[in-house]
């Protein structure tokens, strides 16, 4: 199954990128719109919720959906993918897509959607047309209460779509009414096998060692990944770790996740000289280093709550100074010793 | 570095996949071998692979394997799992077809209902408990037994083999908290430390009677609710004469025990439990419990059948009627039928399936009945004029308000009952503007309108007869917002006035803004309807639909919606998309996707703060992590650490063995409050550094709830830190208002006014009233105040901000009514100096322009004639406002016929008192 899916998604992505290489050199796509799927069949991965999609493509009769998940991970492209899908060449008549940069308050459901779900347009029979709602967690309440009835009233016409990073900003009653899809977070594999081919398509230079900084750096979003392949390559021209990581440009977690590791144990100079070392002199700035910092602490392994919530708390602090104005090396250090305290024997 | 990235390239999903499987199958081999004999594993390979039941499974394996995991680990170790229960089946389907030659027999997972036999469709229960099957059975678990055991093993092994590969790359996979890999370490934990969760025949505890108590030593509690659920066994949360088992832990209620032993209940451990679904013969055998179940089982299985066929739209119903009339017809009216059957194709289920009559409403009776009987009573309420409450008291309502969760069929029973009652629906919702303006124009009109539906219809000489009446349905009445402003108010004042009947449904009726209906409507609260009520229902669609889903799945459904119908109708929906194949729903999957499709829902402060403060999310059991955490605190940013900071006091530390360990404790979780607000500063502060908001929920909400965690004994309150500070910023206004009064004779600003002056205050206020009120004590007290240029509201002022020994309003109230009156009295009948007018109780136009220069001078250093004139002029206005409250009803209509005669176009429309002054002078 999953084959046929990777030959697919290859096949108009190639045809694509060859495209865009006859027709015009001067304007070039960001390579995420360039890339971005045009069938369902493209979409990597949530294989098993988008077999679900392919299926209502094929049968029509879509039912209301709610797509949720973190942000790159393809919910809107299977959303428009979906629509495309359904509809055909009466896309254009047959979908009304708003997102958060469209005024969506109250009025405009009332206006705006529900005019649009009174209209008549001939479509096949078993489709429907379909409101697509982009970023729907940034929709008011009351906007969302507007939908309520209009959602069951033109059933038999309309259908929505919504697509949203948290479901919990949905308001009870619509995720009643919808067939809610969680996304998850793509695999490295699937991420990898996608910059493959972009990649191929764009004969881009690399060794595995970037390639791997990419996909660690994006954590399974892959608009993240592309843009980044792209930085670098329009930046250096060559996708290895070093370059990758100067596009990136955010303290390496592993350094930091050592450094935090040092000061379990106590050791205080071995954590001093990572910070010194590997995060300081390499020019991160004081903010980026606590925040890399606390991202860490939460999910590290090895502390127990309480302890956990010790080093929040210190590295809080020093946070806090730093945004004062202080970001000087010396906090950090004051900061490390006062996470290795507790510690020293 | 250089191996991982190799393992990448390599097309995942096919080869190192295979290699998995087949590493699977190698080590699951031998135990299996052990009992079945040689010639049977010679002939396992081909078997999995060759039946077509198995293949499909195999295919279904490969669609799912890649399927998104987060982390390449967790991804493995979940397929894994995963190939072991589909593997399972087939082999000891195989089994079966070896000692037996029943091939032709569907096993019981594989049958599905079709509608033309009414003997298959009861097969899997009936059939079962035949000799033969029931040797079958035997033969079937004691394969599956060695089977079991290998899955463990194989899963360990398999989880090595994973841990080898990843380990390079472990950052990665543990970088970042993600819900999915939760949910799948969950479930990989659950098998893998409770591996010895027994499988036994499906169904095997129907009909008997579970309660669980205390702590169970070796599976959380819920697992073993689930176990039981899933073998078709019924669980109880309390003891009674009906249950036929106890599951008793560690720590049990001492008052259950009592009755335990009262009722002779038979208590068993977990180990016991196990067995017993080891041993017991599927559907419950042939002992008591089970014959009964079965019977139930079967008359409920007819009742859906029976009720299936009235569900829907009634397409089915022609289809028979065209079938059985003539044959020569029959073809033509097949076609059309056909026709007839297209559409309905492209309708949601809900709306297919929407309940057509009253009975068809899951629940409620009750509430349905009510509703019904206040709308068909309403012509005749209407003539009494409302006088006559009726039994249930609905009689004096014009309109009633239905209340309850979404999914539950609020909507839908008002619509059936006003059809049921031969009305005509109007119906608004909130896709509709519902603001003061536009409702009372629309329902002005429309309250008056009749309905012409009838006449539209073939038969015309019903209309007269029927005179369809009309019904305004008000839905999502809570929906208002704020472009709605006023709304709810005009809808609530139509409610007293309406001449038809007005139906409203709101989801929480105990909102503020529903405080208007609180007299004005009837109100019939909607509940959840339990499992019970919803499963015949829920079956009959499934079975309509071609799904076949076991009823503890559907109850599982039910609980994990919060039974929302509406929901699981559509989850149903979504279900049957998947691969065409699958039209069964399994435990497992059902409790998967009942997990997906839990609502999210915002949670309210008071859910937070118990959660929080109940020592469970911080216990050593727990398997939240910091992240849920802190995901609690930004449910409600805002409100969590209010109700913490008021809550953290009201829990019994866990940590608290003494009562210095407590006190420490607290003063921990103290500490970090105060910390966390020098970060609030920080963020609401000037520098709105946001990114510290993680930080601010740690040391406001999760940190002190670390500490002082531990099952609140008492009720959690809501927070009164707002309360507080609404009342401090009104008594700064009171402190405001008696300083800028009396500052032309004192010099301090308002905070010396506090300090120094209102203790005096109150001394030469207060005391002379309540010591010498007849001996001249009230009228000193008023010339105290004339001195000061106190008023009347600044007097109460005093009293209120009085604190400790002073505190003004515990003593006025002691004071005798006749005094405090006496006082009151005296007060107003005397004239006051004021030391400024304020521009809002200037009422004339003409005054108002004369007297804004005034009103400026006062506020400034400088007096002298002003004042005196200012003070005049004050009592002239008193003078008036107390000829008016005398006479104001005698004169009124006169005065303000002369106001409007004379009065400018700028204020025809204002209080009558206006209107008078001007007409005196």
């Amino acid at each position: 199954m999953i084959e046929s899916v990777g030959e697919s998604s290859t096949g108009p992505s190639k045809g694509l990128s060859k495209k865009g290489k006859d027709g015009s050199e001067g304007i070039e796509l960001p390579w995420v719109e360039k890339y971005r799927p045009v069938l369902l069949n493209d979409i990597v991965g949530n294989i098993e919720t988008v077999e679900r999609l392919k299926i209502i493509a094929r049968d029509g009769n879509m039912p209301h959906i709610i797509i949720s998940g973190m942000p790159g991970i393809g919910k809107t492209t299977s959303v428009l993918c979906l629509a495309r899908q359904l509809l055909g060449e009466n896309y254009k008549e047959g979908v009304l897509e708003l997102n958060a940069s469209d005024e969506r308050g109250v009025d405009a459901v009332r206006n705006r959607i529900k005019t649009f779900a009174q209209k008549h347009v001939n479509l096949p029979p078993g489709r429907q047309k379909i409101v697509i709602l982009d970023e729907a967690d940034s929709m008011t309440a009351a906007a969302q209460q507007a939908l309520r009835r209009t959602m069951e009233i033109y059933s038999s016409t309309t259908r929505f779509a919504f697509a949203c990073n948290q479901s919990n900003k949905i308001i009870e009653p619509l995720q009643s009414r919808c067939a809610i899809l969680r996304y998850a977070r793509l695999t490295d594999a699937q991420v990898l096998k996608r910059l493959k081919e972009i990649i191929d398509a764009e004969s881009v230079q690399y060794n595995d060692d970037g390639l791997k900084a990419l996909i660690f750096s994006a954590e399974g979003d892959m608009r993240q990944a592309i843009n980044n392949l792209q930085s670098t390559v329009a930046g250096f021209g060559y996708v290895n770790e070093e370059n990758v990581w100067k596009i990136v440009d955010s303290p390496h977690p592993a350094d930091v996740q050592a450094m935090i590791k040092s000061c379990q144990l106590g050791d205080i100079d071995s954590a001093l000289d990572i910070l010194r070392r590997r995060l300081w002199d390499k020019g991160y700035s004081a903010v980026d280093i606590i925040g890399t910092m606390f991202r860490v602490v939460k999910t590290v392994d090895g502390l127990s709550e309480p302890e956990r919530l010790e080093y929040i708390k210190e590295i809080g602090f020093t946070h806090m100074r730093i945004l004062d104005g202080v970001g000087t090396l010396l906090q950090l250090s004051g900061c490390l010793a006062r996470l290795c305290r507790p510690n020293i024997r | 570095m250089q191996r991982n990235i190799s393992s990448f390239f390599r097309p995942k999903d096919g080869s190192s996949q295979g290699q998995k499987g087949s590493s699977a199958a190698v080590s699951s081999s031998p135990p299996a071998a052990r009992k079945a004999g040689t010639d049977q594993e010679n002939k396992k390979p081909t078997s999995t692979t060759g039946s077509p039941k198995s293949a499909k499974s195999n295919k279904a394996d490969d669609v799912k394997k890649p399927a998104p995991k987060p982390a390449k680990r967790l991804d493995s170790l979940f397929s894994d799992e995963e190939e072991d229960v589909k593997m399972k089946k087939p082999r000891s389907k195989k089994a079966k077809d070896d000692d037996d030659d029943y091939k032709d027999e569907p096993a019981p997972q594989a049958v599905t209902i079709s509608s033309d036999d009414e003997d298959a469709t009861a097969s899997p229960k009936k059939k079962k408990p035949t000799a033969a099957t029931r040797k079958r059975k035997q033969d079937d678990d004691q394969t599956a037994r060695p089977t079991k055991k290998r899955a463990p093993a194989a899963n360990t092994a398999a989880k090595k083999e994973d841990d080898l590969e990843v380990l390079a790359d472990a950052p990665p996979a543990k970088k970042k908290f993600n819900p999915a890999e939760f949910a799948a370490r969950r479930a990989a934990v659950n098998t893998g430390v409770c591996a010895e969760l027994p499988e036994g025949a499906p169904n095997c505890l129907a009909g008997l009677a579970f309660v669980f108590t205390g702590i169970l030593q070796t599976l959380p509690r819920d697992d073993g609710i689930a176990l039981v659920k899933k073998y078709g066994g019924l669980v109880r949360t309390a003891p009674s004469r009906n249950t036929n088992y106890v599951v008793l832990g560690e720590e049990a209620g001492p008052k259950k025990l009592e009755v335990i032993k009262k009722l002779g209940i038979k208590t068993i451990d977990e180990n016991e439990l196990f067995e017993l679904i080891k041993t017991r013969p599927a559907n419950g055998g042939d002992t008591a419990e089970g014959i009964k179940a079965q019977k139930k089982a079967a008359e409920e299985e007819k009742k859906i059948i029976e009720m299936s066929k009235t569900i829907g739209i009634p397409e089915p119903a022609k289809a028979v009627k065209a079938s059985s009339s003539g044959s020569t017809s029959s073809q033509a009216s097949r076609q059309t039928s056909e026709q007839v059957n297209k559409p309905p194709r492209s309708l949601l289920w809900t709306d297919k399936y929407a309940p057509r009559s009253i009975k068809d409403i899951c629940g409620n009776k009750g509430a349905v009945q009510k509703l019904q009987k206040w709308l068909e009573d309403w012509p005749a309420n209407l003539k009494a004029n409302f006088k006559r409450p009726g039994p249930d008291g609905s009689g004096v309502f014009r309109a009633v308000m239905i209340s309850g969760p979404p999914g539950i069929g609020k909507t839908t029973a008002a619509h059936l009952v006003a059809e049921l009652a031969g009305f005509d629906v109007i119906e608004t919702n909130a896709s509709d503007t519902r603001s003061k303006n536009v409702i009372a124009e629309a329902l002005g009109t429309v309250l008056d309108n009749k309905s012409i539906a009838g006449y539209f219809g073939e038969t015309k000489q019903d209309v007269d007869a029927a005179k369809r009446k009309i019904v305004l349905i008000m839905d999502e009445v809570d929906g208002t917002s704020a472009g709605d402003r006023g709304g709810a108010v005009q809808m609530s004042a139509f409610c007293k006035t309406t001449h038809v009947p007005l139906i409203l449904i709101c989801n929480d009726y105990s909102l503020q803004k529903m405080r208007t209906f609180d007299r004005t409507t009837f109100n019939i609260q909607f509940r959840r309807p339990d499992a019970n009520a919803i499963r015949s229902r829920i079956l009959s669609i499934a079975y309509r639909e071609g799904l076949k889903i076991p009823a503890p799945v559907i109850d599982q459904l039910v609980q994990s919606t919060h039974a929302d119908i509406r929901q699981i109708i559509t989850l149903l929906s979504t279900f049957s998309l998947g691969e065409t194949g699958r039209k069964e729903m399994s435990f497992e999957q059902g409790q998967r996707m009942a997990q997906d499709w839990q609502k999210h829902i915002v949670m309210k402060p008071f859910d937070i703060a118990s959660k929080l403060l109940n020592g469970e999310m911080f216990g050593a059991r727990s398997r939240a992590t910091l992240n849920d955490k802190i995901e609690l605190y930004f449910n409600d940013a805002d409100m969590s650490p209010l109700m913490v900071q008021e809550n953290y006091l009201r829990t019994r530390p866990a940590a608290g063995a003494n009562k210095v360990q407590t006190l420490t404790q607290l003063d921990r979780a103290a500490s970090s409050i105060s910390d966390s607000d020098l970060v609030d500063r920080m963020i609401h502060g000037s520098q709105q550094q946001w990114s510290l908001m993680p930080l601010h929920g740690v040391l406001s909400t999760v940190r002190p709830a670390s500490f002082v965690a531990n099952g609140g004994s008492e009720r959690f309150m809501f927070t009164s830190w707002l309360g507080n500070y609404s009342k401090g910023n009104k008594l700064s206004r009171y402190l405001q208002e008696i300083q800028s009064h009396a500052r032309l004779r004192i010099s301090g600003d308002a905070e010396e006014v506090r300090t120094q002056y209102l203790s005096s205050f109150f001394d030469n206020l207060y005391t002379p009233i309540a010591t010498r009120a007849n001996e001249g004590g009230v009228e000193d007290a008023i010339k105290f105040m004339d001195e000061y240029y106190l008023t009347k509201e600044d007097f109460d002022a005093v009293l209120e901000l009085g604190v400790g020994p002073k505190n003004g309003e515990e003593l006025w109230k002691k004071i005798p009514t006749a005094t405090k009156t006496a006082f009151t009295r005296k007060y107003n009948t005397g004239s006051h100096p004021v030391p400024f007018i304020r521009a809002s109780t200037v009422t004339d136009p003409r005054k108002v322009k004369k007297e804004v220069p005034d009103l400026e001078e006062a506020m400034d250093d400088v007096l002298g004639e002003e004042e005196e004139k200012k003070e005049e002029e004050n009592e002239e206005e008193e003078e008036e406002d107390t000829d008016l409250s005398k006479d104001k009803y005698i004169k009124k209509p006169k005065a303000s016929a002369k106001a409007s005669s004379k009065a400018t176009a700028k204020a025809p429309a204002k209080a009558p008192a206006k209107g008078k002054g001007k007409a005196k002078k």
